[in-house]
């Protein structure tokens, strides 16, 4: 088993290095001078200046490199060419936020669809099926931006029933103040953050619950679901104890490498809904061309990915003993 | 969120005598009638949380180190000017400067008020202010309002509260400058580092700093201190909504007080609500399709010309604005004294705009590219796609090019934008002739054209203290514009916002949204 | 029976295709695959007809009937059945037209990723050894970015032009086939025929385009039919961000047309419709293609 983490930790290391040096080399194969990219032919020598020091152009290619990751390892991700501030506290002072709402969305959307996708294998082939995938096909297949405005426009303009953007106080707040008996925090956090959890986790139930329903399926079909049924096991028995920790297997896996779209969804989510997060900031510096913030974002949202999926692989190894024993 | 406003704070005792206090101190102090009579009117409910949306980002709200609109605005709530804008006639009226006046010798003396004090407990005097100033035109801090400083050599401290501006040339915009030159306390400002103060401001007016979050959203709370009128709103939260239709819907559903630039085609919407409607003012902001010089066909007077009979404004400014705008005629808009009322648009005449083509040889037409950011103007894609139409009737084909704000402005200021790009020009309000034919036109920084003696009137006009000569010489040089057609000449765009009817502010022409005078009806 | 004449056999009739009469007994009775059917039609003829169906040109500003609402609404005409913009053009007209460029740039998209998906994912299944474990460390490198993040990044450098969005989206979307191909490449390397072929002296190349590649034909098409719904969307989700190659494509009319939603709601809704009917239809004739192909879920297609 120490062996099976080793080698997971060796991996997860090498998919990072992987992903800083795909950016690395992005920027600098690409046909051009970086800086004449980033900035335009057009720009003052002193942005240039600017550009050129803080990628380091002057260098040879190989002490660039070289350097970039020096600074990557020290945790030095560059300084925003338009805030001033360092990017990994501009990101990092944003990143709970993003956390929060990517958390909600799927800790609501998930099981959400793991109970559409029983539904739909239980009662296969039936309106019932069809009905929820559609449902899950119309997260899939509806831009998310689109679908925001929709629900502002519904539920906070037309009905008044929840705000219409920005977000309530943290959720460590409206927890503290539960235990002094105060409700009121805790729901205005939930208002809050319903419309924007939806937008986003409207895609993650389409995948996740035409997963969930495949999943079953397949595994209805595998041996020891017969021998179960054959020693008296009623179907939904089969399904609840047998069937579906399998599934769960699969569809943790599958969340955590989704973990990256959802972070993409994030993005557009957040500033529909004026969401204090990354996902924001990510969208000014595009819009401002703030290059270093561009690298740092994609920099961390890989790190985070990696980073979970090493944890999903942990509970795995918890989950199924097969590979525990190994 | 509970809507707050809808259950206003009944005033105590106390609250009134302060603020009865206060209004009657300014009404001598402005000598604005009436005030003392709404002593009894300032019981008014208050607001306890007013909320305006920016439409786009606030990064830094650090006066020297960027002229970004929305930071201006929000810097307007925590720093004084000496001068600012009255609300009715725009003219520069008298504020944290009790008076002001042009002394000859090339200098500007200003008297400022006593008794001012920072949020952080510095005084209000000269010395503040020539540590402002000397911030402002350090090379050192790089402001981007140096460079409109550059005619002034020094500032003197005459007394504690007397300040001379010395400049080396009569510098007559001196006073349209004024309203985006906050004063800083220099104790604060001369210690801290440029990354704190971008976070962290510190200045002497009616709200202080409670909570900054960059592009995301600002908090600021009443300055129960302040030597001016005091505000009729305890906190006021400014979250930053770039979509708009999200800002619209938080006005809709009663989350906003004050949401700027709706989109058009929301109007309708907007005033049809209950508890909402539109503002909207002509302001500075001019928006012109500028044509380069160095490029052809531009360099020919007969085709600008052509361009401007072959788009007709009258009808964009009709459709895209609905009317709120006002067409224009030459460089300068109504607004800005230096209009020459004589001169009349050119209108929309195809026929004329191809006969003119045709004189210049190009009976064909010719092919062209429109550079746009479309963030730049109202309904920026639409209007460039329109007049990318009108062009295609002429026989002209237009090819857009959208382009991001930093990129496209210096392709204009090294003169490689082109042959047609769009821009909109605001000049941080100043009103003043020079920041838009000195800018726009013939050696100006955002000028792709050529006009030499518009270059010699620029020059006039920056040598004479006399307002009304300086009338006379911009008059001169929008006539000139008007003939040689260095743009197609487009409009005054509005300024629009949308409004609950809970208050009485209402759109200014100079884009700024002031809170320290507004009240609960 | 009867001493009869030698019976001329009838000629034996045209057998019908196998995978024919497989789709006509999948199609039977599943409503919603022949409604993706009819959708995918659909946006064929728009792709090939546009001119002949739509019925005004998608760029002519009629600025006196802009933002006028769809023709069931109170205000609207038939002259203009899903309304105009806010420069009077037909809403319908840009949906027909911008069919050619939505999802000309997927398929052109989803080509590449084909393209370059299949070939490294045999590569990686079929020698194995370190060609396997590179190709699939650079897979898992490419998944822990989020695509959209990526799309931006590369056109922030290169610049927004529809060549560029073609280029991320066969450079990220080739991680899919891979993975399934190389599954597959590492289950048929296994099998009988091919062992055999090996031992014979074949050449790996010709094995691979012999034995292996038609086996895979059917999943890698599976895959690929609903990757194009998703760069359909991805385009739309890039034009959000102002990026975009053209001024004529849903993505671009849902962009531009998003301002307005709270009065012209119809200038972004009827292309939102669009991309949904077209990526649900291609979702559906994914499914269907894998229902047809692979029912019992052999080659790894869940």
């Amino acid at each position: 088993m120490a062996a099976y983490l080793l080698r997971r930790l060796l991996h997860a290391v090498i998919v990072i290095w992987g992903a800083a040096t795909l950016v690395f080399a992005i920027l600098n194969f690409a046909p051009g001078d970086p800086a004449v990219n980033l900035v335009g032919e057009n720009a003052t020598e002193e942005q240039f200046a600017l550009v050129r020091h803080s990628l380091g152009l002057d260098l040879p290619m190989y002490e660039r490199y070289l350097r970039y990751l020096g600074n990557l390892l020290s945790g030095d991700l560059g300084t925003s060419w338009f805030v001033g501030q360092p990017t990994l506290d501009m990101l990092a002072e944003r990143l709970p936020d993003t956390i929060e709402l990517t958390l909600v969305a799927a800790l609501i959307f998930a099981p959400l669809a793991v109970l559409l996708g029983v539904i739909s294998a239980v009662w296969r082939r039936t309106p019932l099926d069809y009905g929820s995938s559609f449902v899950a096909l119309f997260g899939v297949s509806t831009p998310n931006f689109w679908l925001g405005v929709m629900l502002i426009l519904l539920f906070a303009v037309e009905l008044r029933w929840l705000p219409s953007m920005g977000r309530g106080p943290m959720i460590t707040d409206a927890v503290a103040a539960l235990f002094t008996g105060d409700t009121a925090p805790l729901i205005d956090w939930a208002r809050h953050i319903v419309l924007p959890a939806a937008t986003l986790g409207t895609f993650l139930m389409a995948l996740v619950t035409r997963l969930t329903r495949t999943d079953i399926l397949e595994n209805l079909r595998r041996p020891y679901v017969k021998v179960a049924r054959a020693k008296g096991m009623s179907r939904g028995g089969v399904i609840l104890h047998h069937v579906l920790p399998n599934s769960l297997i699969s569809v943790v896996t599958f969340v955590g490498l989704e973990v990256g779209s959802l972070l993409g969804g994030a993005v557009v989510t957040e500033t529909i809904f004026a969401w204090p997060g990354m996902g924001r900031l990510m969208v000014e510096s595009i819009e401002r061309r703030d290059y270093p913030v561009i690298q740092a974002g994609v920099l961390l949202v890989s790190f985070i990915f990696v980073f979970v999926n090493l944890l999903v692989d942990l509970v795995y190894l918890w989950l199924d003993p097969r590979i525990r024993l190994k | 969120m509970t809507d707050k406003t809808k259950r206003p704070l009944s005033p105590s005792r106390r609250d009134v005598l302060k603020y009865g206090a206060a209004t009657g101190a300014m009404a001598t102090a402005y000598g604005l009638p009436g005030l003392s009579a709404r002593r009894a009117g300032a019981a008014a409910k208050e607001f306890d949380e007013f909320k305006v949306a920016f439409w786009s980002g606030t990064p830094n709200l650090d006066p020297e180190q960027q002229n970004i609109r929305t930071c201006l605005i929000a810097e307007k709530w925590l720093f004084d000017p000496l001068v600012w804008r009255d609300k009715d006639t725009n003219a520069p009226m008298p504020y944290l400067a009790e008076d002001f006046s042009f002394i000859g010798n090339n200098t500007w003396r200003f008297h400022i008020r006593e008794g001012g004090k920072f949020h952080n407990g510095e005084t209000l005097d000269a010395h503040a202010v020539k540590f402002s100033l000397d911030r402002r035109t350090a090379e050192a801090t790089g402001s981007p309002f140096r460079k409109s400083f550059s005619s002034v050599i020094e500032g003197k401290v005459i007394d504690q509260y007397t300040f001379d501006f010395v400049c080396n040339s009569p510098f007559p915009m001196l006073p349209a400058y004024m309203p985006t030159f906050y004063i800083m306390p220099p104790g604060y400002y001369g210690s801290t580092p440029k990354q704190e103060l971008a976070l962290k401001p510190v200045g002497s007016g009616p709200f202080r700093l409670l909570e900054f979050k960059p592009d995301d959203i600002l908090r600021v709370e009443r300055n129960d201190d302040y030597w001016g009128q005091m505000p009729m709103i305890k906190r006021v939260t400014a979250p930053v909504i770039q979509e708009d239709a999200t800002r619209v819907a938080s006005l809709l559903a009663g989350d906003l007080h004050i949401a700027p630039r709706p989109v058009i085609e929301d109007f309708d919407r907007i005033n049809e609500n209950a508890g909402t409607k539109v503002s909207t003012s002509i302001g500075n902001r001019i928006v012109l399709a500028g044509l380069n010089y160095d490029m052809e066909p531009m360099n020919d007077r007969r085709v600008r010309q052509a361009l401007n009979y072959a788009v007709d404004a009258a009808l964009l400014n009709e459709v895209y604005l609905k009317g709120t705008g006002e067409v224009m005629a030459s460089a300068l808009p109504s607004t800005v004294p230096g209009f020459h009322p004589g001169l009349t648009p050119y209108g929309y005449d195809p026929d004329k705009a191809r006969a003119l083509l045709k004189e210049a040889g190009y009976a064909n037409g010719f092919e062209t590219t429109i550079e746009v950011n479309p963030g730049w103007l109202i309904a920026g894609t639409a209007v460039t796609e329109a007049i990318a139409n009108f062009l295609k009737e002429v026989g002209i084909k237009a090819e857009l090019q959208v382009r991001d704000a930093g990129t496209l402005a210096s392709r204009i200021t090294s003169r490689k934008a082109g042959p047609i790009y769009m821009l909109s020009w605001g000049v941080n309000s100043t009103f003043d002739a020079d920041s838009y034919i000195g800018s726009l036109l013939d050696e100006g920084a955002f000028s792709c054209n050529r006009m030499p003696e518009i270059g010699k009137l620029v020059e006039a006009g920056r040598q004479t203290a006399d307002q009304n000569e300086r009338v006379e010489i911009y008059r001169k040089a929008c006539e000139i514009a008007h003939e040689e057609a260095p743009w197609i000449f487009m409009y005054l765009q509005p300024n629009t916002y949308g409004v609950t009817t809970n208050h009485d502010w209402t759109a200014r022409p100079d884009e700024m949204i002031p809170l320290y005078y507004v009240k609960s009806v | 029976m009867s001493d009869t004449p030698a019976m001329t056999t009838p000629a034996p009739r045209q057998a019908r295709p196998n995978w024919v009469a497989a789709l006509l007994r999948e199609l039977r009775g599943n409503l919603m695959a022949q409604f993706a059917l009819l959708v995918v039609a659909a946006l064929l003829a728009m792709v090939l007809f546009a001119p002949w169906i739509a019925p005004h040109h998608p760029d002519t500003f009629a600025l006196i009937d802009r933002n006028k609402p769809p023709a069931f609404l109170a205000g609207g005409s038939w002259t203009y059945p899903l309304g105009t913009d806010t420069h009077g053009r037909d809403v319908l007209s840009r949906i027909i037209f911008g069919a050619r460029v939505s999802l000309g740039t997927a398929t052109a998209g989803v080509a590449i990723a084909v393209t370059v998906g299949v070939t490294l994912g045999l590569v990686a299944g079929f020698f194995g050894g370190l060609w396997d474990t590179l190709i699939m460390r650079f897979v898992d490198v490419l998944l822990s970015i989020p695509i959209i993040l990526m799309a931006l990044l590369v056109i922030a450098i290169l610049g927004p032009k529809i060549e560029n969005i073609i280029l991320v989206m066969g450079f990220t979307g080739w991680i899919w086939h891979a993975r399934i191909v190389r599954g597959n490449a590492l289950r048929i390397r296994e099998e009988q025929f091919v062992l055999a072929a090996r031992s014979c002296g074949t050449r790996p190349l010709a094995i691979m385009w012999r034995h292996v590649l038609p086996n895979l034909l059917a999943p890698v098409l599976v895959t690929a039919s609903m990757q194009i719904g998703y760069m359909v969307i991805l385009e739309s989700g890039l034009s959000f961000f102002g990026i975009t190659g053209t001024t004529l494509s849903w993505g671009w009319d849902i962009a531009f047309g998003r301002r307005y939603l709270a009065s012209a709601w119809w200038v972004a809704t009827f292309p939102g419709l669009a991309i949904f009917l077209t990526v649900l239809a291609f979702n559906l004739v994914g499914d269907l293609l894998r229902d047809l192909v692979d029912p019992h879920g052999r080659s790894g297609l869940t």
